[in-house]
């Protein structure tokens, strides 16, 4: 659905038109729901984030609308994951490698592993990475926006996004060979 | 790297309709409590207007005691013979007729 789509289903949202509302919402859920979901690992909070960046949007009513609903939507939703992230960084981080250790233990090389075991392992070294890197990498990389949707998104300039992920990259290939697994 | 794998991953539908249920919920919520607001801000002013209407206007001014201080040519009251009349000034005068 395109932008102007988009705004158009917002203002008549603002009006009262809840099926609108609806429809904004089901074009968008998707991607910003495994953008989020990627950053802090869990399915309910990605839920939680996500329904206050919707309410936050739809409560907006009598402001400018956004020109990109959708690019407000994930500017706001990533910025509250990452207040979660800076909230529980230490914490996830040492699951994170915990997890890691776990997983090297637990499971070896790569040829014993099949493709859900991969894509988890994948997920835990991205939940080792730090915030922004983590949600830069995601937002690049995982969902393959473009480097200036993610630096709308997390109100950087493009070079910092590029650095970010360039160090996430490392980081993640680090891990992985930890793992046994070529990167 | 194999991570761009991730990228197709999609949520089943079934997981959608507690979210949207859910959202809907919180919709209805924030208007109910938006027309309790606004009703709450209304009952406020019309309070404050009829408090306003019901507030007594301003006093009329006393009249000043000076305009009371009796004197013989300008008595508070008109004296009865024999009566003591105190005037301005501390001075007190009996009529003529009280003397006898």
């Amino acid at each position: 659905m395109t932008t102007s789509l988009l705004a158009g289903l917002l203002k008549r949202a603002w009006k009262g038109d809840d099926a609108a509302f609806t429809a904004l919402v089901e074009a968008t859920r998707e991607r910003l729901f495994w953008t989020v979901k990627r950053m802090v690992g869990r399915d309910a909070l990605a839920d939680e984030i996500l329904q206050e960046g919707y309410m936050a949007l739809w409560g907006m009513e009598g402001r400018t609308p956004p020109d990109n609903p959708e690019a407000w939507l994930r500017r706001t939703c990533v910025n509250r994951a990452l207040d979660h992230l800076r909230r529980e960084e230490t914490k996830l981080h040492q699951a994170g490698e915990a997890a890691l250790e776990n997983l090297t233990a637990a499971v070896g090389l790569e040829e014993t592993m099949g493709v859900l075991e991969l894509e988890e392992a994948l997920h835990r070294a991205i939940a080792t990475l730090p915030g922004q890197e983590r949600a830069a990498f995601v937002m690049k990389v995982v969902e393959g926006l473009e480097y200036a949707e993610v630096s709308a998104a997390l109100g950087v300039s493009e070079s910092t996004v590029r650095n970010q992920v360039m160090q996430a990259r490392r980081k993640l290939e680090r891990a992985l060979a930890a793992l046994g697994i070529e990167p | 790297m194999r991570i761009e794998a991730l990228r197709s991953a999609r949520r089943p539908e079934s997981e959608w309709e507690p979210f949207m249920h859910q959202l809907s919920a919180r919709m209805a919520r924030r208007r109910r409590s938006r027309v309790l607001n606004w009703a709450a801000a209304a009952a406020l002013v019309l309070a404050a207007l009829g408090g306003l209407l019901l507030m007594p206007g301003p006093k009329a001014p006393e009249p000043s005691l000076r305009a009371h201080v009796p004197t013989l040519s300008d008595p508070v009251f008109t004296p009865s013979s024999g009566t003591a009349v105190a005037v301005a000034g501390g001075a007190v005068v009996i009529l003529p007729e009280a003397r006898t």
